[in-house]
């Protein structure tokens, strides 16, 4: 058992926290205002490789492991998670290419975003389709050699600025992949969504009116879409347990600061032990999540089953961050609850962990399920 | 169209305060933009707006401004003369540019009509008072402006303490640089409207007039940069 970084894991952490305290900390407020996409900081990212970096080597990516992604993710996510959302979420739609596309598709849709600066998106998400994608009405009817897609997909990432979408639609009662580039006939991008947080993040409406598709765009066989789109949680979800730790390491220095600087009752507001056990609860919370999410991570990157580990990183350190967003604007105190301070910003963007990618109560029925496969747990 | 010019502004606006700015913060009081420039050697910066003493740490990229003192008995401006002097300038100095503005197209018309023409009539004969109006605006607003300064100069000696803020060297510099670019066109100002109108029979005419609304513009830049720094200074965000 290892539990230190390589010489050169230690490199890229540092190599992304100092491009999170250029490029991302600093403008994290003003992205969260206005609400605007982070064009120029993706740009920068792209730039400094640390987008799209599980595309394999012989289609120009980097084929990083999922273990650096999240080591990465961790970094950004301290900065603002919204941001690392815009820049992060191209993974989500990559990986069923990754693992069901055919030489063609990864050539065609993953290698022209290693040269130049590009996003794609996961649709799969339904207004009545959510948690329970088997519900999705989206059609695919096979016309020809085409397929023609009808359907409205809904809360897409980045769904303004992609490309290309991998969609998730029915072939009669076959849930099927498709990679749809985003300048066919028929695709409408809504306006953005007004969410509670990540507000720099592209969230919109994609309708899917009469698109054709041909059959070379299709991903594995017919039926095989729901293996696709679940199997790539396992590969993500490392990465989204990682933002959530970002936003905890975030919650607990801009506690640990404010409580450091801070005087009350003439003495730092640290010497409170009231104060300082809430910094003791963040830290070993932090430690506990950060742990779970790198071994789940590098379960996959050996290539073992790390469905319930990755369920159990997502589910807790989505807990955990919101946890300590809610302890660190405690222990701000009335500058936890102004916009002019970083703490409310932690609050507002923590709890979408607890939702996407699976809500916290998918998590536990992943684990139950895995649980009740074990006859006893070592 | 409209929104395309915004973002350009926006973009050149933004360059500029980065440039002067550096990296900012929000005073979590008042709201009022600081820059990490005006933070002492000690880490502390008092509010201008709100007076609050400000410990500034950073963590992670993010500033944590800690609020541990507030000056309350800070000096107040006798009088408050600099408010009251600064609109003077603020007031006159455009009137005065629209006054130039007006007398330039009538130039243009009568030169455009031949200098005889019976049409121009009203041209003639109102672009001479216009003039002297005009010049008076200006002649009052490059006066009043220095007389702003010294009382915005003193204000800061006194509720200020002097310090070094980067919002008001800001204010100085472009303060110092208006009655500069002020006085420069006060005497260009009878030199191109000769009695009243531009003569621009005469080809030297064109250039100097060009140079004269050049320096016109920038001035007026100049104003309404300062107008727009002093009330941020004054009420906030």
């Amino acid at each position: 058992m290892e539990f230190s970084l390589t010489k050169e894991q230690k490199e890229l952490v540092e190599k992304a926290r100092a491009f999170t305290k250029e490029w991302i900390s600093p403008n994290a407020a003003e992205h969260d205002r206005t609400g605007e996409f982070p064009k120029a900081i993706c740009a920068e990212a792209f730039k400094q490789g640390f987008m799209n970096p599980h595309i394999p080597k012989e289609y120009g990516g980097l084929e990083e492991p999922v273990l650096n992604h999240c080591l990465v993710m961790e970094e950004i996510g301290t900065g603002c998670t919204g941001i690392g959302t815009a820049l992060g979420s191209n993974g989500l739609s990559q990986y069923p290419v990754i693992f069901a596309g055919n030489d063609y598709q990864k050539k065609k849709f993953l290698e022209p975003m290693t040269q130049e600066l590009m996003f794609s998106a996961y649709c799969v998400t339904e207004p009545e389709a959510g948690s329970d994608v088997s519900r999705i009405k989206t059609t695919a009817e096979k016309i020809g050699n085409d397929y023609v897609i009808n359907g409205v997909k809904w809360w897409i990432t980045c769904g303004s600025v992609a490309s290309w979408y991998f969609v998730l639609a029915r072939v009669g009662d076959k849930p099927t992949g498709f990679v749809v580039p985003a300048d066919t006939d028929g695709i409408v991008r809504g306006i953005k969504e007004q969410n509670l947080g990540q507000h720099a993040s592209n969230t919109v409406r994609v309708t899917f009116e009469d698109v054709k598709v041909p059959q070379e765009y299709r991903l594995g066989e017919e039926g095989d879409g729901f293996k696709i789109a679940m199997k790539t949680f396992d590969h993500t979800r490392p990465g989204i347990a990682s933002g959530a730790n970002g936003i905890t390491k975030a919650a607990l220095n801009i506690a640990l600061t404010y409580a450091k600087g801070r005087r009350s009752f003439d003495k730092k507001l640290i010497s409170n032990q009231g104060v300082s056990f809430k910094l003791a609860d963040m830290v070993t919370k932090l430690d506990a999540s950060r742990y779970m999410t790198y071994l789940s991570a590098d379960l996959f990157d050996k290539g073992q089953d790390n469905a319930r580990q990755a369920a159990q990183a997502k589910w807790y350190a989505g807990e955990v961050a919101m946890w300590a967003a809610v302890e660190c604007c405690q222990i701000l105190g009335g500058y936890g609850y102004t916009n002019e301070m970083p703490a409310e910003k932690l609050l507002r963007d923590a709890k979408i962990y607890q939702i996407y990618e699976g809500a916290a109560e998918i998590q536990k029925m992943i684990i139950v399920a895995k649980l009740m496969r074990t006859k006893e747990v070592h | 169209m409209i929104s395309d010019l915004m973002k350009l502004v926006d973009k050149f606006v933004g360059g500029f305060k980065k440039r002067l700015y550096g990296k900012t913060f929000f005073c979590p009081v008042c709201h009022l933009e600081l820059s990490y420039y005006d933070v002492d050697v000690n880490g502390n910066l008092v509010c201008p707006l709100c007076g609050v003493v400000i410990e500034l740490h950073e963590t992670y990229g993010h500033s944590i401004p800690i609020v541990n003192d507030v000056e309350i008995n800070r000096a107040q401006p006798k009088k408050r003369l600099h408010p009251l002097a600064t609109h003077f300038p603020i007031g006159l100095f455009p009137l005065a540019f629209l006054g130039a503005l007006i007398i330039t197209i009538a130039s243009a018309y009568i030169k455009a009509s031949g200098t005889n023409s019976l049409e121009c009539g009203f041209c003639r004969d109102i672009s001479p008072v216009l003039d002297n109006i005009t010049w008076i605006f200006l002649f009052i607003a490059v006066l009043s402006s220095g007389f702003t300064f010294l009382t915005g100069f003193l204000d800061w000696k006194q509720r200020y303490g002097g310090r070094p803020y980067r919002v008001i060297t800001l204010k100085l510099v472009l303060s110092g640089l208006f009655i500069g670019i002020g006085i420069v066109i006060l005497i260009l100002h009878p030199v191109v409207f000769t009695a009243g109108v531009i003569p621009f029979e005469n080809p030297v005419m064109i250039p100097v007039t060009f140079v004269y609304f050049v320096l016109m513009g920038s001035a007026m830049f100049m104003l309404a940069t300062l107008g727009h720094v002093g009330g941020y200074l004054v009420f906030g965000k």
